[in-house]
């Protein structure tokens, strides 16, 4: 098999830290071809340079050779890149959810009707939205998904869009690389599988692959050889004979990762947070009668398939939803979506969309971690007397601050780094470090691990449980990751169709939890 | 319920303008006579503005800057004493030459102002106002040598406040003659009218269309997939700048006398609120917004001043509502865009 894409010494600093330093790199013709490494390891960068992302050409351009199909290429922009033959699916959504599928499909590409395009030029052409449709159709069939095109992006679930955005990229004509990174972050299990199969129908259709994902057992499952990237290098590289999870693992990190395990510890059944008889409103739907309560003290999982509303308690909560009924914490009344008192309280909220409404991503890390602090409690404040008015202590910011990014291993250039520039594992690193330093009496965390590398996640759920022990902080974690919350909760709620349908332990069978989150009632006899 | 939520804001201006017909004690005719003058001086503007807003940058105040440039083709034609038909398709000529290349400016500022594309755009209507005050009044006499010196202040230097084109007010009179009211007028204006919505709505179904809405959608995700988002949010601007300066151009036929220094004041304020009325967003808007818009709120703009009159026996008093009128609806429209937006985000 000849190569499709050949780097050598590849090349890109930002100001002085070489975010990838002389990466060789090979991608045969008609292979997957897996790129693991933790976060901040310079995959996306690598995957920047190829697609010509403006920030490299902003940041002063790469250094080192790319050979596209036998030609020696510089990519200088995105549209070049394209040119090439190369498409990328983002970690994050490059949808437009105002346009229809097909529009979003055939974005840049549109089929112009060729009457107007003589007469009026290519931009005045008019677009054949008919044509348009049809390839649509073509590409997402090829991926299994059977979808009006004429349907608007932002009404679909998570994992339709990322089929829609990898249909975008199947429909080039030309298209000979495909690049996704972390495809399956943001999908549950089962799509997750349909994506990984319809993976392996592109690649038959000749179209080479680039594949990131922290899920060691898929990248292991679908590619032909994996290249691991440590600290902007290329360590090693393995092909399909020589997989070995635990292999990879170590060559990632440099360390051994231990796996965190949660010790059994007694939980009364003490109320610290009662949902009673709620309703919520979100989009469209409506669920009335839900009830859940929390205990002190515990850790407990919410779980279920996407949409099937794991997140109605926070967001209810933090009047993102329209909740109403009785909630009580800590026996006392509270007003859902009344964020100012429920967070005086003592309740701090994650949200999962961590670049939407979690950070300040134009601030230093430093203003990131501290910044609730500074409204909640007098902790960073020089007179507590003056409350918001009052000069902020500096020194004691910093000190936690640089205490915060070894503690989660946060990597950055110091604490003075804009929250912009990092990577999306070490964004949710700095949000967790926020919640923390309020010292919430309950903490609730929205994927807490979604785009983390494996190393990372241990120290992520490392931290929540020494948060929960040591500062018996009260945590609930709503993730779609069954085996993480398994390890790390006391009791798991599985939700379905918008309701609390069981709560489980975290021993119960693995077939008790696929049966619980397919809303499927187990035989009574147990309960 | 949610479809027609949309209509709210235009509901409400309908049930206004009725109370201020009523109110007002006109009859139909007057108002529809006094409403054809208004549509075909404003029309083209507000069509003027749909096309920044779907590029998503907002409510484009520069248009302005269109009508200046209409002004100074106008004032050549004048200056050179070409008259009829020759001398109208030359000032729109003219002005569109000229608009091509303010909007390219205007475009280029606006692209260095990212999300500020508003507020940017007022202060450059401030800004060329400022700047054509001082071509036309001082310029004039100075460098320029006029070759009508009916134009001419009597000192010699700048152009007298009006320029009569009376000419051009008779071009279109025994055309295609409809009864409007209490008179006759022609058809033409109304047909260019249309024939530049129809204009409007094809290049939004064209290929420049697809990337102005994809870029108004979401600028970042546009600029991933490989679009110029900086030479889209430009043409759309250019656009806006040459339709801007054909609507003033129509306004001033009608009217008959150009107003060197005051005739392009607040046509912006007045466009962008007309828009608003006929349920636009800062974020969303048609064609027919547009033309819902135009009417509703000129019918709101001929009667308010005479019920203010009738009802307060105070003719200041309905001048007053005019105005209240017009940055009442953008105050409003804005605050109703924003609870929109707020809800849609779900």
């Amino acid at each position: 098999m000849d190569s499709i894409l050949k780097v050598t010494g590849l090349t890109k600093k930002y100001e002085d830290n070489y975010a990838l330093n002389k990466v060789d790199f090979e991608l045969k013709r008609g292979e997957i071809h897996g790129l693991v490494g933790a976060n901040g390891s310079g995959k996306s960068t690598f995957l920047n340079i190829l697609f010509g992302n403006s920030i490299i050409r902003e940041t002063g351009g790469y250094s080192g050779e790319i050979i596209i199909d036998k030609e020696n290429t510089y990519i200088k922009d995105t549209s070049s890149a394209v040119e090439l033959g190369i498409g990328m699916v983002h970690q994050e959504f490059a949808l437009i959810g105002d346009l229809n599928i097909a529009s979003n499909i055939k974005i840049n590409r549109e089929n112009l009707n060729k009457k107007t395009e003589k007469i009026l030029g290519k931009d005045f052409a008019r677009v054949d939205v008919k044509r348009n449709k049809e390839d649509s159709e073509k590409a997402l069939s090829i991926l299994g998904i059977d979808i009006d095109p004429s349907l608007k992006v932002f009404n679909l679930s998570t994992n339709i869009k990322q089929f829609v955005e990898i249909a975008r990229e199947i429909d080039k004509v030309n298209l000979k690389i495909l690049m996704l990174d972390e495809p399956t972050a943001s999908l549950n299990e089962e799509d997750s599988k349909l994506l990984l199969s319809s993976l392996k129908r592109i690649k038959e259709q000749g179209s080479s692959i680039i594949f990131i994902s922290h899920r060691l057992e898929e990248v292991v499952e679908i590619c032909d050889r994996i290249t691991i990237f440590r600290d902007g290098e290329v360590v090693s590289s393995y092909s399909k004979e020589a997989f070995d999870i635990p292999k990879i693992a170590m060559d990632m990190t440099g360390k051994k990762v231990v796996k965190t395990l949660r010790k059994e510890k007694d939980i009364k059944e003490n109320i610290l947070l009662s949902f009673k008889d709620v309703e919520v409103n979100y989009g469209q739907r409506n669920t009335k009668g839900i009830s859940l309560d929390i205990y002190e003290g515990e850790i407990l999982g919410i779980t279920g398939l996407a949409g099937h509303g794991q997140d109605i308690f926070p967001y209810g909560l933090m009047d993102v939803y329209e909740m109403s009924g009785d909630v009580r914490f800590n026996g006392e009344k509270i007003v859902p979506g009344d964020i100012e008192d429920i967070t005086k309280k003592g309740i701090y909220i994650l949200p999962d969309e961590r670049k939407e409404m979690g950070l300040l991503l134009d601030s230093p890390i430093w203003k990131n971690i501290v910044f609730s602090s500074c409204h909640l409690s007098t902790e960073f404040l020089k007179i507590p007397w003056f409350k918001s008015f009052s000069p902020l202590k500096s020194n004691a910011m910093y000190e936690h601050t640089d205490n915060m990014i070894e503690d989660l291993n946060i990597k950055c250039r110091d604490k003075y780094q804009l929250v912009r520039e990092l990577s999306g594992g070490n964004q949710q690193k700095v949000c967790l470090a926020r919640a923390i330093t309020t010292k919430p009496k309950l903490l609730f965390v929205g994927e807490p691990t979604r785009g983390i590398d494996l190393y990372s996640k241990e120290l992520i759920l490392d931290m929540l449980l020494e948060t929960n022990i040591q500062d018996k902080v009260t945590i609930v974690v709503s993730s779609g990751e069954l085996g993480e919350l398994k390890r790390i909760c006391d009791r798991i709620v599985v939700m379905y169709e918008g309701k609390v349908f069981d709560i489980l332990k975290p021993d119960d069978s693995d077939q008790a939890f696929s049966l619980a989150i397919l809303g499927a009632r187990r035989v009574d006899s147990e309960k | 319920m949610e479809k027609y939520k949309r209509y709210l804001v235009p509901l409400f201006f309908l049930v206004l303008s009725i109370i201020g017909i009523i109110g007002a004690g006109v009859s139909m005719n007057f108002v529809l006579s006094e409403l054809y003058a208004r549509f075909v001086r404003n029309g083209i503007f507000v069509i003027a503005l749909l096309i920044p807003i779907m590029a998503g940058m907002g409510i484009n105040f520069a248009i302005k800057v269109g009508a200046l440039a209409a002004h100074t083709a106008l004032i050549i034609i004048a200056d050179n004493q070409i008259y009829g038909l020759k001398g109208f398709l030359l000032a729109i000529l003219i002005s569109t030459v000229l608009s091509v290349i303010l909007g390219n400016i205007i475009g280029y500022i606006l692209n260095k102002a990212k999300g500020k594309e508003m507020i940017t755009s007022i202060v450059i209507g401030f800004l060329a106002t400022n700047l054509y005050q001082l071509l036309f009044m001082v310029g004039y006499g100075t460098i320029i040598k006029a070759k009508n010196s009916e134009i001419m202040l009597s000192r010699g230097i700048g152009l007298r406040n009006n320029i009569d084109l009376a000419e051009f007010k008779k071009l279109f009179d025994g055309i295609l003659t409809i009864r409007v009211g209490d008179t006759n007028e022609s058809l033409a204006p109304v047909i260019i009218i249309v024939v530049v919505a129809l204009l409007v709505y094809y290049i939004s179904g064209s290929r420049i269309g697809h990337h102005i809405k994809a870029v108004g959608g979401n600028i970042n995700t546009s600029q991933a997939v490989g679009i110029d988002t900086n030479r889209v949010r430009r043409i759309a601007i250019v656009i806006s700048t040459v339709l801007a300066s054909l609507g003033q151009i129509m306004y001033i036929q009608n009217i008959g006398m150009l107003n060197i220094y005051t005739d392009h004041l607040n046509i912006d304020i007045f466009s962008a609120a007309a828009l608003l009325v006929g349920g636009a967003t800062l974020k969303n808007a048609n064609i027919r917004n547009a033309f819902i818009g135009v009417l509703l709120f000129h019918t709101l703009f001929i009667v308010s001043p005479l019920a203010g009159q009738n009802l307060f026996k105070h003719a200041a008093l309905g001048e007053y509502f005019r105005s209240f009128l017009a940055y009442g609806t953008i105050v409003f429209a804005f605050i109703m865009n924003l609870r929109y937006e707020s809800e849609s985000k779900l």
